[in-house]
């Protein structure tokens, strides 16, 4: 079997914020689409067919992607409706990937949207829980995670400090992203560690912040690609992976993600990836909290298992080291949860389109992205600027 | 709308309409949450599902995903176990059973019950950081069994052995 | 490129009934699943990966698809979801396996209407600003949509019963009716009354699908995933209620790419809940119209059969509806061999539409 070459060759995201009062759900998310057109002199006449991406949930709209269906130009094509939770925006990337590998569409339009401060998210979270199981002992987003935490810190022995750092990279990094959300130019370590403790031993600085915001990729077969773009990022892996059933099924969760192993291994693989550090020039890793990102960097290999507090003090992951992780400022930076694992993949296209501004990383050939949510759900993509051979 | 459209928008106009939508649901616990939860709130026994290949899950389920063999032994674990992650939350949180924000703080962790393979979730009794952590032994408190309804609440929390 | 055709290769269904009260979700759509593997002959451990379609508004549960991603063979697999009608979750399945990712992978549809508050739950699907103070849910769209039909087509609400009637005489799940019983149903949102719409129901089906080679080694019957088409249609209230044009261009690209004319299906399933829905779907796709229109729906014989098994109306749920009736045409497709062309819709009123061409040896 040969699949189709697939490329994204397009972008837009909105400014991510936490409240856009002047605009409705249905307009942010057409004004990615629009921004992500228009970089490329596109229109929906150009569009085959249309992915979306939202937690309906969140803001309480049944079926919103038939509300929006003229919002998202999806009038008279067919139009996939996700809603994977926090991966989400990168199964929309993975579905765009295969209605093109398949032969069946030529030019795809990706979109993941959330408008989280129409809705009550926490109300919206306890859903997240199994309602036979799990919502009857519920502590919220920041107690489950602040648990799965205090296991990668027994694993590995990461300290407060070293999370600090990693929540000072993606805010300083926010700073060079005209879309991020929180940027903090003059945020230190000893302030990150003054911040209050919203679960043990997690800071306020430390989280992720809840944003509204879209974000918008066209994805191409392949010999569409060159005339769109100068250097279109090729997908060369899409890989989803899951896990078992329930919160605490996975025995050392953050720690050991396997459904992330389980992803990296099957996608380094396809894109003949042998060393992801040496690799990879730059990585978009969906890192709810600053010591998720340490443990994902080392579930991806690009540190040792239990390596990730001397990956942060070695500076290998910032800007200026061999392997920038989230030179966009991460998920720790801008959170609208439809949206945001796809602004990883559409930030990992941008650096190797070449179109990423500030924050560009010299020289990308190869990029990877994640998302991560639901129970450790894991979807993986690798981008180049090189073509996939048949 | 349009970027020079945004820049001159005024907030002070923007209209919110409030609305809400009560969902209302009613869950069948099932085969295995039923006879779960009527162990649980009948004599205070945790039950879990077994494979052949021996993976011992809590919650119990039909199917192990890892092995993807039927779990069809019934076996006990627990009720003493060991603490896989833990934490003591300081945000208060609206509690999906009262609707009421539960007062903090209060401690949260991963118990692996002895004899399971997974961990669940659940309070700890005990706010000191410096007193929990992975490793540590607890045991499930029970509400009195006039309290049980059949629920992951009818253990009340748990508590440090040592 | 090259491409590996899809087949499908096991079928199973849940028991559906009213309210299954003796499972949760996970236990219901295992019951699917294993149906369907002991069908095919395949142990979940075989299998890749799955595709699902579940609403998490019905289901109580935002990410509704952890319920049954163990169950579905999605731990450490590639597990997908689709939040639409289960003929969406089959072509996304389809692209998977033309495109070479996954080989073995099981299509899974499920829903406990029993669970919710439909009128709370149709309430969120309708526009915030502008509709949800008057507190419709989708019996009063389809209501409104059932007088323009009528009124347009010259059918009454006596051709809707006798729609329901063919379906429930069908069906495997639900007591035949006769017209009469329809049309002594109480009115709902006039002129529909209650049996004019299928009842809700908690319902499962699963699909195993496989690529080419997989088939051919276990030599297995088997149906072909010819191809398939979707369209989204405008919003409700921006549309001619009375006409499903989408539906036809969704048919008309799929019947070409797949180089079939119309008279060479000789099985047609059309997804949506109220009898009136199906016949203006049927109009749309030049079945006919009128008396003669609604004796095809009746007719036991003659090609295409139109919900030969009884459809929606013959018992299942909303986002299986169109799973189902795939199940239920590659049930036949396999013994007697033939075409078929497989829709399920979603949104209100039936505003967006999805089918996929079946083909049997």
């Amino acid at each position: 079997m040969t699949p189709v070459a697939a490329a994204i060759v397009a972008t837009g995201q909105t400014d991510h914020v936490s409240r856009r009062l002047d605009a409705s759900m249905a307009e942010i998310a057409r004004e990615a689409i629009d921004r992500c057109l228009a970089s490329r002199n596109l229109s929906f006449d150009d569009i085959d067919a249309i992915v979306a991406g939202n937690m309906e949930m969140f803001e309480g709209i049944y079926l919103v992607d038939q509300f929006f269906v003229d919002a998202l130009g999806a009038l008279g094509k067919p139009l996939f409706k996700l809603n994977t939770g926090g991966t989400v925006g990168a199964s929309v990337a993975v579905c765009c990937y295969h209605l093109i590998a398949s032969g069946r569409y030529q030019k795809v339009l990706g979109v993941g949207f959330e408008k989280q401060s129409d809705g009550s998210t926490q109300a919206a979270i306890t859903t997240v829980g199994d309602p036979i199981w799990e919502r009857a002992v519920m502590a919220g987003a920041i107690g489950n995670f602040a648990t799965m935490a205090s296991t990668y810190i027994h694993e590995s022995g990461v300290t407060e400090e070293q999370a600090a750092k990693v929540a000072v990279k993606a805010r300083h990094n926010a700073c060079r992203n005209p879309h991020a959300h929180l940027k903090l130019p003059n945020l230190t370590v000893e302030e990150v560690l003054a911040s209050e403790y919203l679960a043990f031993p997690i800071h306020r600085l430390d989280m992720c912040p809840s944003s509204d915001g879209a974000c918008a990729i066209v994805m191409v077969a392949g010999d569409s690609a060159d005339g769109l773009a100068e250097h279109p990022a090729w997908v060369h892996a899409a890989v989803t992976a899951h896990d078992q059933q329930y919160m605490g099924d996975s025995p050392k969760r953050l720690a050991v993600m396997r459904s992330l192993r389980a992803a990296a291994e099957k996608g380094y693989r396809q894109a003949g990836i042998a060393d992801p550090l040496r690799d990879f020039d730059v990585a978009e890793i969906y890192e709810p909290a600053s010591y998720a990102e340490l443990a994902m960097c080392e579930n991806l290999g690009i540190c040792e298992m239990g390596a990730g507090g001397r990956l942060i003090d070695e500076g290998l992951t910032q800007m200026d080291g061999p392997l920038p992780v989230n030179p966009s400022g991460g998920v720790q930076s801008t959170n609208p949860v439809g949206a945001t694992a796809l602004i990883r993949v559409a930030e990992a296209a941008l650096q190797v389109m070449g179109e990423a501004g500030e924050h560009q990383v010299p020289e990308v050939r190869r990029a990877l992205a994640t998302g991560y949510g639901g129970n450790a759900w894991t979807d993986l993509m690798i981008l180049s600027r090189e073509r996939p051979t048949p | 709308m349009t970027a020079s459209a945004a820049a001159t928008f005024n907030k002070d106009q923007a209209i919110r309409i409030e609305q809400q939508i009560t969902l209302r649901y009613r869950f069948a616990a099932g085969r295995h949450a039923s006879r779960f939860f009527t162990a649980l709130r009948d004599e205070g026994r945790i039950l879990a599902t077994r494979d052949a290949a021996g993976n011992v899950m809590v919650p119990p389920r039909p199917v192990c995903g890892l092995s993807s063999l039927p779990m069809e032994e019934w076996v006990e674990v627990g009720p003493s176990g060991t603490l896989a992650g833990a934490t003591v939350v300081y945000v208060p949180f609206i509690d999906p059973m009262t609707g009421v924000k539960r007062p903090v703080p209060y401690g949260f962790g991963l118990i692996r019950f002895d004899g399971a393979d997974t961990n669940i979730y659940h309070l700890l009794d005990e706010t000191d950081p410096a007193r929990i952590g992975v490793g540590k032994r607890v045991e499930a408190v029970f509400k009195p069994r006039e309290e049980r309804v059949g629920s992951f609440a009818d253990i009340r929390h748990f508590r440090l052995l040592d | 490129m090259t491409s590996s055709p899809a087949w499908i290769v096991g079928i199973g269904h849940a028991a559906c009934a009213p309210a299954r009260d003796d499972v949760n979700t996970t236990e219901l759509a295992w019951e699917a699943i294993s149906a369907a593997l002991d069908d095919a002959g395949f142990q979940l451990g075989e299998i890749e990966g799955a595709v699902t379609a579940s609403q998490d508004f019905w289901e109580g549960r935002t990410i509704s698809s952890m319920s049954v991603n163990e169950v579905a063979g999605g731990t450490l697999r590639s597990e997908a979801k689709v939040a639409a009608d289960g003929v969406m979750a089959l072509l996304y399945a389809m692209a998977r396996i033309e495109d070479g990712d996954q080989h073995l992978n099981l299509v899974v549809a499920h829903a406990k209407e029993s669970q919710a508050d439909p009128h709370t739950v149709e309430l969120a699907a309708f526009d915030p600003y502008y509709e949800r103070a008057l507190n419709p849910d989708e019996t009063v769209a389809a209501g409104l949509q059932a007088d323009l039909y009528y009124r347009r087509s010259g059918l009454t609400p006596e051709h809707s019963a006798r729609v329901v009637a063919a379906a429930r005489r069908r069906s495997g799940v639900l007591d035949p009716l006769s017209p009469d019983e329809i049309l002594a149903s109480p009115i709902t949102a006039r002129p529909l009354r209650a049996l004019d719409r299928a009842p809700l129901m908690d319902a499962a089906t699963c699909l195993v699908v496989c690529d080419e080679q997989i088939a051919r080694e276990r030599d297995l019957p088997r149906v072909r995933l010819v191809t398939g088409a979707a369209r989204s249609g405008p919003w409700w209230t921006a549309r001619d209620l009375t006409v499903a044009p989408e539906l036809r261009a969704a048919a008309d690209e799929a019947l070409e790419r797949a180089g079939w004319t119309p008279d060479s299906l000789t099985r047609i399933e059309l997804g949506a809940p109220y009898a009136h829905q199906q016949l203006l779907l049927a109009e749309a796709l030049g079945l006919g119209e009128g008396e003669a229109l609604v004796e095809r729906f009746e007719a036991d014989a003659g090609d295409p059969r139109i919900n030969a098994d009884g459809g929606w109306l013959g018992g299942t749920a909303g986002t299986v509806a169109g799973l189902a009736s795939a199940a239920h045409a590659a049930h036949e497709l396999r013994e007697r061999g033939g075409r078929a062309l497989v829709h399920g819709a979603t949104g209100l009123c039936a505003q967006s539409h999805a089918v996929v061409l079946l083909e049997g040896r």
